[in-house]
């Protein structure tokens, strides 16, 4: 399935209503894109679901894209602008859920509550990366598992290059910090 | 090379991604500081932890899959939106918005029965008033617990307002998205409510919305 036409001349080929030259770009990119969801929404269906929709969106705009970043760069500002979409999202939909499971103690019916035994489940590594502030774990996903310049962190998440490396110094300090506290508890 | 405390470049440096020269500055640092040397210490424990994490796990010839589906998705959205389009060039995101809080606000309402009727009218002045501070300071909590963006504070009238704060600007940025799938709770999506909402609710919520500013 090796295509030698640049981004740009797919976007172009694109742009001039030949639909095929979107599948090209979507086979290109799909995976990366999944990775950076993955990391951010974690379960396999919330990365999915933002996969997805990074490309509609990407099949909505691309009419308008002229270029001045790397397709590469404008696709991960998509992805990760969904992704913490996503994971709010869910935050409002645990608020409703929190709620229903005061009930449930307010009444004395014992119920398991599927979410929050979902949540034990996950890796102590996970649930620090998951407190993290919003930037700061932004710059970690990035940097630690995209490998992804300075440069480029910057550009996604529309910011100042300065600062990028504090943040990530700051991320994996806070694992840290969780992650002894998590065994000081024990 | 004089260099300041080395915080900030031990990760890219305990991962191999520092350049040559800044390496060697960080080996130097390392060699005559105690305190730095400390910190790469357990921050190489912490990334050696990371790095040991399984790789999540992705279904079988998802991949393979995927590109079909996301076209699929694409047609889905062109068939649907003619007859989302005009409701939504009519009210405009911020609809979302209000049905989001609108329905924390029956959501609530169903839960503190209301023996005011002045919080009837306003949604989220009945969010600030019928709940009590304890368990707002738990609603706050968990959302301080994931993903800290506000201050903590233990003084309840000022709870309240955060927490409003704090929802409202969750339900900003899912309306802002402009996605069909937008959930609230049980599973709802905007767009069918949109649908089940009578003309009357419609203007109700209008109303609301330009009544209150920080929306
Ligand atoms: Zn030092």
């Amino acid at each position: 399935m090796a295509d030698d036409r640049s981004d740009l001349e797919l976007v172009r080929q694109f742009q001039a209503g030949d639909e095929s030259a979107f599948n090209q770009l979507v086979l290109r990119y799909q995976e990366k894109v999944y990775w950076v969801a993955r990391r951010f929404v974690t379960d396999h269906e919330g990365a999915d679901d933002v996969t997805q929709e990074v490309f509609v969106k990407a099949y909505e705009s691309l009419k308008e894209f002229r270029g001045d970043s790397s397709l590469y760069t404008w696709l991960y500002r998509i992805a990760v602008n969904l992704a913490l979409n996503a994971v709010r999202k869910r935050k409002v939909r645990e608020f409703f859920r929190m709620d229903e499971m005061y009930d449930v103690i307010d009444g004395g019916t014992e119920q398991p509550d599927e979410a929050l035994e979902r949540r034990e489940e996950r890796s102590l590594i996970e649930q620090a990366i998951e407190r993290l502030p919003k930037k700061q774990k932004a710059v970690f996903l990035l940097r630690y598992y995209e490998e992804m310049p300075y440069e480029e962190i910057a550009k996604v998440l529309n910011t100042s290059i300065g600062g990028l490396k504090a943040n990530y110094f700051h991320a994996v300090k806070k694992i840290q910090e969780y992650l002894q506290r998590a065994h000081g508890s024990r | 090379m004089r260099m300041d405390h080395v915080d900030s470049l031990l990760p890219d440096y305990l991962t191999g991604f520092l350049e040559e020269e800044l390496r060697k500055g960080v080996d130097e640092h390392l060699r005559r500081c105690n305190r730095c040397r400390q910190q790469e210490r357990s921050l190489r424990e912490v990334l050696l932890r990371i790095a040991q994490e399984p790789s999540p796990i992705v279904p079988d010839g998802y991949f393979a899959a995927l590109l079909p589906r996301i076209r699929a998705r694409l047609e889905d959205r062109r068939a649907w939106r003619p007859s989302w389009t005009p409701v939504v060039a009519r009210i405009g995101a911020p609809l979302a918005v209000a049905i989001l809080i609108f329905a924390i606000a029956l959501h609530l309402e169903f839960r503190y029965p209301s023996t005011q009727s002045e919080s009837e009218t306003n949604p989220l002045h009945l969010i600030a008033k019928e709940i009590s501070a304890e368990e707002l300071q738990r609603v706050l909590a968990d959302q301080l617990s994931r993903q800290p963006l506000l201050e903590t504070t233990v003084d309840p009238e000022t709870i309240q307002q955060q927490v409003i704060r704090a929802l409202a600007a969750d339900l900003e940025l899912s309306a802002r998205s402009q996605s069909p799938s937008i959930i609230f709770g049980n599973g709802v999506s905007v767009s069918e409510s949109l649908n089940e909402l009578s003309e009357a609710e419609l203007q109700t919520l209008l109303r609301l919305l330009e009544e209150r500013s920080i929306l």
